[in-house]
This record gives structure tokens, C-alpha cells and sequence, in this order.
């Protein structure tokens, strides 16, 4: 089969495959980004790139217009070249967003959080520094160096403890200087030294033994594993504050944008371990900064705490996750032991060890369970609902008493998937929307001022909520183009009708930034589950949102958040609004609380066990719920008062 | 021993809904129909009043039917080029009111103009003094054309027209609004659809009192399970004070009965199914009576045997 160059803009990455391989493929072994969040089945529309020279050939599409075609766009994924070719990624398709808007880590600012106050705990970290001074031997104490070591870490952290023979080799030039002499070795005892000890099943382990005091250099790695994005917080055990944060974009994304469709890339030969390596990679480069930023030598981190949902974590591990997506759902492991990240190729301290929070089930995972130890509810005599609002959304009820979780399929769309104009929350997304419904003037605020150039989710909220505040949707979602302005294009026979949001000349893509109608269907979806998942948890007890005194939202969204916007698309339940509270980040505040506090890596595990999991897939009253719950607000308008009282005073 | 007590205390009723204007209400009809009303579930006297029995409506189509098996064609075919003798015939074999399904304007049929279809409802309108039921061609973007048009001539006579749906419910319910029709509410078999597309057409400012839910029909053997079950939940729902599913329902038994291979089919093994001037009949009056437990107040039919055996059984379980 002949061969042809592939070339990237404006990446100038060029590889070479022959006529049977997409350029989606193309542009993975070139390490381009090209979009898409479906793994290459010709779903979600999102890899589009533009053909600048040379031949292709692939099938149509109905993700792109006529006049997008005419200019040479074609989904990656679809097409395969004739010839040589000359692709240009255009900047919706490009990873980092747009041209000129800053590095990784600067986008991720609000992602990462750089909440450096220590959390309210007793610290008592999972891996501890000990410096020791440790007297002399003598005729009188002939205790052994390993003996002497134990003992004294002992006084310190009481328990069970093992030394491996590889620490005891080292002991006896960690304790002494060894000096040549003139006709044998001198020894000269100086008994400053540092043991690192880490926690391995009930077992205090000493991880290492050094000479001198290192104490004050004890670091911790806190890793929130996403679907989408991966955040690392650089811990000092001694002190319990964060030094730095850091966040970069998932590379698995290439494999699928959510974590169905990388189970099945993984299925691929060489798929899995591609999977492995790409996480691996992305947690090191992450290492990289933070120990660059931070003037720290990687040697001093001595433990990573990470959680994660549960795929995201048998690919870090290297477990087979098929299992997971095939009923009845049952991972290889929910609660993995501690071990050496050595093992999986983390480059820390080579004898730093791994932690990974335990899962509850195949898709409730550590993520949640942190999410939980980090609102407390678990403690707490109140009723809470906790909701993990992402591409899986993820409920967990209850109190001291008891929690339940389920998790709902709800969708990409407030990560910007699915939605034509949809990005991620990183600069240039807008994110607040306003719509006076006098004369339907609307006003929108982006992250960083920079100009607009697509939807992120709060604005995605916003927009709809405001939509149908200024009677400009339906309950159902539908455009009410009969309220004419210049703002709605009308269907045409290949497309839905378009509300144009933002008019090419103002926003920073150079063309109209959109809602469709589909999106609206998408988003209406997305919440739709995540509110029937939410309810039939709460009915299954025999409850109802009335009784839920707190309602912690987890996820990336932060403050920006309009919580009574999400109340009139009906994401949230109609609760006072003062019992809301956004965690933010939940999964990696409970990942830094496990790792300074041995009592919380204790409590998580309890948590763990506590939850019981109900399987929604299984029960009759979601599918009801869902399609109830597919209307603006609801089609229940008795269960959204305050909106039912706004849709009448209008 | 004493007897438990096993009456339900519902808390919601059916809203009643008038179809027809008589000269003192502003109309040329003969009388008014009345549906809807019941406080309790059907046929159990003890449990609650049905102050109107199911009314019956007969099809009348705008066009000779190219379909319609030879046990119909022997009824109507000598009426059936014209739809005001078609409608006379309905009002001699005892139907309360007239459903008149505009057919002819369909694009793939004879795509005549809503001005064709207005003459059509004046000339139905002139022909008989029952109420009329009004359906469209079932093609959106033509109803759109041809229902306001019908709504205006028929101004006063208070029909009920058919149907809007989520998606298309606008032009629909402001024309019946304007000329003071009521409207029939259309959503296959999913009580949550239902309720949304009454939501959304009183949303327009249309009365929920004015709606008729169409939760579409089965027949026997064509998953007629399925719509009683829906029957079933959204007349409990009434009876339990939802407001959304208080409407009275309308079901299309007819037309789906005269669809089933029991009805139609003649020679090879049909024939050991009984004489065709039966079957059809029978699972027209089968399937209508059974629905009709689940709760609908209003029945559209073909066949004069059909609906004298549905008008007995109404009677006979009412203790009439």
C-alpha cells in the first residue's frame, strides 16, 4: 500500500502512514491534538481539521456545513489521504484552545486552586521524616544499629514496624562516617540521621535511612486523576501547606473523551498499555514543574496520594479495566495496597510509595469517596447530597448514619463536548451570560477578559437559564424564533436552528459563536440525568429533597457557578440556595487530607465501606424520572417553586 | 365480619370538556357533547361518579379510502366521494359526533389547499348538527397552513381540533384559541411527554381545561398493553389532583383496529379466523372496550356493529 506524508500546522509535526489510516490516527502518532472526545466513532464532530493541500477521501458528515466543506474542513477521523497532505488544526480543534492564551498552568489557575492553608486536621502524615539523634554505642549499650534505629523511631510513631535488608545494608554508613586510614578503616559514629517512615497495610515501614538532618524536606504529591484534567498539589508533610499546584489536560483524551471509549481503545493491541504510559507521562511532567518551580529535587517526594475514578485508576495502575464497562461491572480492585510508585514509573524518591484512594465500585470512585471525607457529611447528623457534576455525574446521600451513591451517564456537555460552540473553562470561555428581557440586549463576561471564543459550562447554564427567563426557549428547548430578532438562523434542511450568541465580528474565532437547538437538547440531557440520579437516590429512601439540608457540588465548576440559574434549568433541586455549597475540587482536598492525616486514610476506608451502591441501570423508576426531568425546569413545576413563581410573574 | 371499606377517597376528578355549540351558546349544532367529569375510577359506581358515559365519534374522511376493507366499504362506499353525506350517514347510525380527518390536503396525497379543506368542514358543518372532531394531515408544516384556516370557518362551533404535539403546538393552539375550539394534546404513550406538551400549549396561554390528551391507540395484539397501562397511570394521576393529566383522553380505536391483519385479511388462513364481516367488528369492539377500562372518555369508530356492542357494554357496566 503506498505511503504519503502527513504534515500538521501549526504544530510542524509530519509522520507517515499509508492509505488505509485516518488522519485521526495519523495525527495520534504524530502526537497532535486534533479534538474529538469519541475515540475516533464518528460521533461527537469535534475533530475537525482542515485540509490546506493534497487529497483525502473519507465518508460525509453531517457535523459540517456546506460552506465548511468548501473550505476544505473534515473530520479526522472520517478521512484518509490520497496523497501527501498539508492539515492545518484549526483552534477549536487545538488542545490548548486558542493561539496566545497562556500556558497550561496559567489556564488551569482556578483548576489547580492553590489553597495553601494547611487543612483543619492533626497532622500526622502517612509518611513521616524522623531526625534522629541517636547515642553512641558502647560495651555498655551494644545495641545493633537496626535495634537502635527501631527503638527510636518507635518513641516517635508507635506500631509494628519493619526495616527491609536493603535499609539495614545501608545503616551502619548512614550512622557513621567511614574514613581510610592509613592500614584499615576508621569509623566515626555521628548518629544524626533521618529515617523516612511510610505506612504498608497495618506495618510501619522504613523507607529510607539518611545521614543527617533531611527533615525538613518531606514532600507529598496530592493527584486528582480526571477524566479530563489532572491536577497535582505539592504537599509539605511537616507542615501540612501547599508549596505549588500545577494541572495539565488529560492526554489520554486522545484514546476518548470519556472513559468508556478509552476502555474500548485500551482493547486495541498495545492499547492498554499506550493508556498506562499517557497518564504516566502526564503525572511526570507535572513532577517536572512542580520540582523545577519549587527547587526541590524529586528525591524529596516521598509519597503520591492520588485518587480518581475508578478506570482512571486501572489505567494508572495498569489493571484491566475492561471489566468494568461489561455487566455486572466489577473492577480488579477497589482498594489497590500501598506500593513503591517506582513500580508504575513514577519518578519520586525510588523508594516513595504509591497511595491510591479506595473506589466504591466501578463507577463510583476515589474521587468520591474524597469527595466525601473532604464536605465531612459522613460525620455530620445533617442530611447531604453530595454531586459530582462531570462527564459521569456521581450522587452520593446521606449522613453519619449512612450515604448511598449511584452515578448517571450524563454527558460532556458542561465540559464543553456535544455543544457546537462548547470549550473547557479556560481563557476566552464565556462564562457568564445576562439577557435583559426588555429588548433582549445581552452581555457576557469571559475568563480573562479575553475575547470570546466559545461556551463553557457555567456559561452554557447561564445562557439557557437566561434563554428561557426572556421567553427566547421553550420548556421543552425549543427556539421561540417566533420572537424575532436578528439573533436566530433558521433551520435549514441539514441544520437545526442556531441562536447566535455572540456575532462573528465580537467574538475571537473569527466566526458566530452559537447555540443550537441540539445543544440545548444535549444540555437538557446532561442535567437531566444528573437531576434524575440525584432523585431517584433520594426517593429510593423514602425522602425528598425537602429533607436534604445540604447540598455540596463538587467539580470544576467553583463559584462562577449561578446556582439559581442551575435551579431554572433544573439541574440543582429548588433548595434554599443558602444550603448549597460549592467544594470545588473535592477529590483532591480528601487526597491531601488522607495523605496528612493517617486518621483520615483510616476514615476514607471506612467511608469506602459505608457507601452502598445503587446500580441505576437496573431501576425502573430512573428511566421515568429521566424523562420527567428532560423539561425546563421539569415537567413537574410543583417540585421548582421559586421557578414556578418567576415563570408566573413573567 | 364486617366488609372493609374499599373505596378510594381520590382527590381530583376529569375535567369535564363541552365539544359543540348549540345556537344559544353562539354554534349551529344540534347539541353539545360533554366528556370527561369523573370523579372516580371507570365503571366502579361505588367509587366515584362518571356524570358522561364515553361518547362515540364515526370517521369521516375528505376522500374515498384507498384501504378500507370490504366489511367498511359496505357501510360507506356509496357515501364516501362525499364527505357531507359520509357525515349525514355517521349522525343515521347513532354517532355523537363526527371526526373528519383531512387527509386529501397530505402532500403525497392530493396536496389540496387549506381553502379546499375549509369548504370540506363548512360543507360537513351545513351537512350535520353533531360536533366535529378536526384532524389535519398529520404533515406539520402543512397543518400549519390548513388548521387556522378550518379554525376560522368553524369559528363558534366549538370543535376539537387535532394535533398538537412538543414540537408543534403554536400555530395549533392559537388558532383554536382565536376561534374558541378545543384542542386535542398528542404524546405516544409516555405520560411525562403528555404532561410536557400540556405544559407547553399552556405555556401559549391556552387553557388546560380546553385539552383532550391523544396518548395514541393499540390494538389487540398490536401492544394494546401498552397504552392501557398508560390509560391506567394518567387516570389514577387525575383522580390523585394532577392537574397535567386531568384532561379527558381521546383514543383512535378505529383506525388502528381496521389496521390489524385480524381485521383486513381474507382467503388462506384467515378464513379459519371466522367470516370477515365479524372480525373486524369484534376487534374493534374488543379492543375498545377494553381501553376503555383503563380510562377514555372519548372513542373514535368505524363500524356501526362495533359501536352498538361498545354502547352496550357502556351501559350495561354503568348499571344504565
Amino acid at each position: 500500500m503506498p505511503e504519503f506524508r502527513v504534515r500538521f500546522l501549526p504544530d510542524e509535526q509530519e509522520v507517515v502512514v499509508d492509505g488505509s489510516t485516518t488522519l485521526l490516527e495519523a495525527a495520534r502518532q504524530a502526537n497532535v491534538y486534533t479534538g474529538g472526545i469519541c475515540a475516533g466513532e464518528g460521533i461527537c464532530g469535534k475533530c475537525r481539521i482542515i485540509v490546506r493541500q493534497g487529497e483525502v477521501e473519507g465518508e460525509s458528515t453531517d457535523f459540517l456545513t456546506r460552506d465548511e466543506i468548501r473550505h476544505g474542513y473534515v473530520l479526522a477521523c472520517k478521512v484518509v489521504p490520497k496523497s501527501d497532505v498539508l492539515i492545518e488544526v484549526p483552534p477549536e480543534s487545538r488542545l490548548g484552545g486558542y493561539e496566545g492564551l497562556g500556558r497550561d498552568d496559567e489556564q488551569f489557575r482556578d483548576f489547580a486552586g492553590r489553597a495553601a492553608q494547611p487543612p483543619a486536621v492533626e497532622i500526622a502524615p502517612l509518611v513521616e521524616k524522623f531526625a534522629l539523634q541517636l547515642a553512641p554505642p558502647t560495651l555498655d549499650d551494644p545495641t545493633a544499629d537496626q535495634e537502635r534505629v527501631l527503638e527510636a523511631i518507635g518513641k516517635r510513631r508507635p506500631g509494628p514496624m519493619q526495616m527491609g535488608l536493603k535499609i539495614a545494608r545501608e545503616l551502619p554508613f548512614a550512622l557513621r562516617r567511614r574514613v581510610v586510614g592509613r592500614s584499615a578503616w576508621n569509623w566515626h559514629w555521628d548518629g544524626r540521621a533521618t529515617a523516612t517512615i511510610g505506612l504498608r497495610g497495618d506495618l510501619n515501614e522504613v523507607l529510607c535511612i539518611e545521614p543527617g538532618d533531611t527533615s525538613g524536606r518531606n514532600l507529598g504529591l496530592a493527584l486528582d486523576l480526571g477524566t479530563t484534567t489532572i491536577v497535582a498539589h505539592l504537599v509539605d508533610l511537616a507542615t501540612g501547606t501547599t508549596h505549588d499546584a500545577a494541572a495539565k489536560y488529560n492526554s489520554q483524551i486522545k484514546f476518548g473523551g470519556d472513559v468508556i471509549s478509552r476502555i474500548n481503545s485500551a482493547r486495541q493491541p498495545g492499547g492498554a498499555e499506550a493508556l498506562h504510559q499517557a497518564v504516566i507521562r502526564d503525572i511526570d511532567t507535572l513532577i517536572e514543574d512542580l520540582a523545577n518551580r519549587a527547587h526541590i529535587a524529586r528525591g524529596d517526594i516521598s509519597c503520591v496520594v492520588a485518587a480518581g475514578n475508578t478506570a482512571m485508576m486501572h489505567f494508572l495502575l495498569g489493571l484491566e479495566a475492561d471489566l468494568i464497562r461489561i455487566s455486572p461491572f466489577v473492577p480488579v480492585a477497589t482498594s489497590p495496597p500501598p506500593f513503591r510508585a517506582a513500580e508504575i514509573g513514577l519518578r519520586i524518591n525510588p523508594r516513595g510509595i504509591l497511595y491510591t484512594l479506595p473506589m466504591a465500585g466501578s463507577y463510583v470512585g476515589g474521587d468520591i469517596t474524597a469527595g466525601v471525607l473532604a464536605s465531612g457529611m459522613h460525620r455530620s447528623e445533617e442530611l447531604a447530597l453530595l454531586l459530582d457534576i462531570g462527564t459521569n455525574g456521581e450522587v452520593v446521600l446521606g449522613n453519619r448514619d449512612f450515604l448511598v451513591a449511584c452515578s448517571a451517564s450524563a454527558g460532556p456537555a458542561f465540559e464543553g463536548g456535544s455543544i457546537s460552540c462548547g470549550m473547557r473553562a479556560t481563557a476566552g470561555a464565556i462564562d457568564s451570560v445576562r439577557i435583559r428581557p426588555r429588548d433582549l440586549t445581552i452581555s457576557t463576561t469571559t475568563i480573562d477578559n479575553c475575547p470570546p471564543v466559545g461556551l463553557c459550562g457555567t456559561g452554557l447554564i447561564d445562557t439557557i437559564a437566561e434563554m428561557l427567563l426572556a421567553g427566547l426557549v421553550d420548556r421543552s428547548g425549543q427556539f421561540r424564533t417566533d420572537r424575532v430578532t436578528w439573533r436566530f438562523r433558521l433551520a435549514d434542511y441539514d441544520h437545526r436552528s442556531q441562536f447566535i450568541l455572540v456575532a462573528a465580528e465580537a467574538s475571537g474565532r473569527g466566526r458566530d459563536i452559537v447555540l443550537t437547538e441540539s445543544d440545548v437538547e444535549n444540555l437538557i440531557r446532561t442535567k437531566g440525568a444528573i437531576y434524575a440520579a440525584a432523585d431517584s437516590l433520594v426517593q429510593s429512601i423514602g425522602l425528598c429533597f425537602a429533607d436534604v439540608q445540604k447540598v455540596y457540588i463538587a467539580g470544576a465548576f467553583g463559584n462562577r457557578m449561578d446556582i439559581a440559574h442551575c435551579i431554572a434549568i433544573g439541574l440543582l433541586p429548588d433548595v434554599p440556595v443558602e444550603r448549597v455549597e460549592f467544594i470545588g475540587n473535592s477529590s483532591l482536598a480528601g487526597a491531601k487530607l488522607v495523605m496528612l492525616s493517617r486518621r483520615m486514610f483510616e476514615e476514607i476506608h471506612q467511608i469506602r465501606d459505608r457507601i452502598t451502591y445503587r446500580e441505576l441501570m437496573v431501576d425502573p423508576n430512573y428511566m421515568e424520572q429521566f424523562t420527567s426531568a428532560c423539561f425546563l425546569p421539569h415537567t413537574d413545576l410543583a417540585r421548582f417553586p421559586s421557578v414556578a413563581r418567576q415563570h408566573a410573574m413573567r | 365480619m364486617t366488609i372493609p371499606e374499599a373505596k378510594e377517597k381520590w382527590t381530583g376528578r376529569v375535567n369535564p370538556v363541552t365539544l359543540g355549540a348549540t345556537k344559544a351558546e353562539g354554534g349551529t349544532r344540534g347539541r353539545a357533547v360533554t366528556i370527561g367529569g369523573a370523579d372516580g375510577i371507570p365503571f366502579l359506581g361505588f367509587d366515584g361518579q362518571t356524570p358522561h358515559p364515553p361518547a362515540i365519534a364515526l370517521d369521516v374522511l375528505d376522500k374515498p379510502p384507498a384501504e378500507w376493507p370490504r366489511p367498511l366499504a359496505e357501510v360507506y362506499g356509496d357515501v364516501w366521494s362525499d364527505p357531507a353525506a359520509w357525515a349525514r350517514r355517521a349522525k343515521e347510525l347513532g354517532a355523537d359526533l363526527v371526526n373528519l380527518r383531512l387527509v386529501s390536503t397530505h402532500p403525497d396525497e392530493d396536496d389540496r389547499p387549506p381553502e379546499a379543506a375549509a369548504e370540506t368542514v363548512r360543507a360537513v358543518l351545513a351537512a350535520v348538527d353533531l360536533p366535529l372532531i378536526i384532524w389535519g394531515c398529520d404533515v406539520a408544516e402543512k397543518d400549519q397552513k390548513v388548521m387556522p384556516k378550518v379554525a376560522e370557518v368553524a369559528q363558534g362551533e366549538n370543535c376539537l381540533l387535532g394535533a398538537a404535539t412538543e414540537t408543534e403546538y403554536r400555530t395549533l393552539a392559537a388558532a383554536a384559541q382565536a376561534y374558541r375550539h378545543k384542542l386535542i394534546t398528542l404524546a405516544p404513550c409516555d405520560i411525562n411527554k403528555s404532561k410536557q406538551v400540556n405544559i407547553l400549549v399552556s405555556d401559549t396561554g391556552f387553557p388546560l381545561t380546553d385539552i383532550v390528551i391523544y396518548p395514541t391507540t393499540a390494538a389487540l395484539g398490536y401492544g394494546m398493553e401498552y397504552i392501557y397501562s398508560i390509560l391506567e397511570r394518567g387516570r389514577l394521576a387525575a383522580l390523585s389532583g394532577d392537574r397535567l393529566m386531568a384532561q379527558p383522553v381521546i383514543l383512535d380505536v378505529g383506525y388502528e383496529a381496521w389496521r390489524a391483519k385480524e381485521a383486513r385479511a381474507t382467503g388462506g388462513d384467515a378464513d379459519a379466523w371466522g367470516p370477515i364481516a365479524q372480525r373486524g367488528p369484534a376487534w374493534e369492539a374488543v379492543t375498545a372496550t377494553t381501553l376503555l377500562q383503563g380510562g377514555a372518555d372519548l372513542l373514535v369508530l368505524r363500524h356501526p356493529v362495533a359501536m352498538a356492542a361498545v354502547r352496550n357494554v357502556i351501559r350495561q357496566l354503568s348499571g344504565a
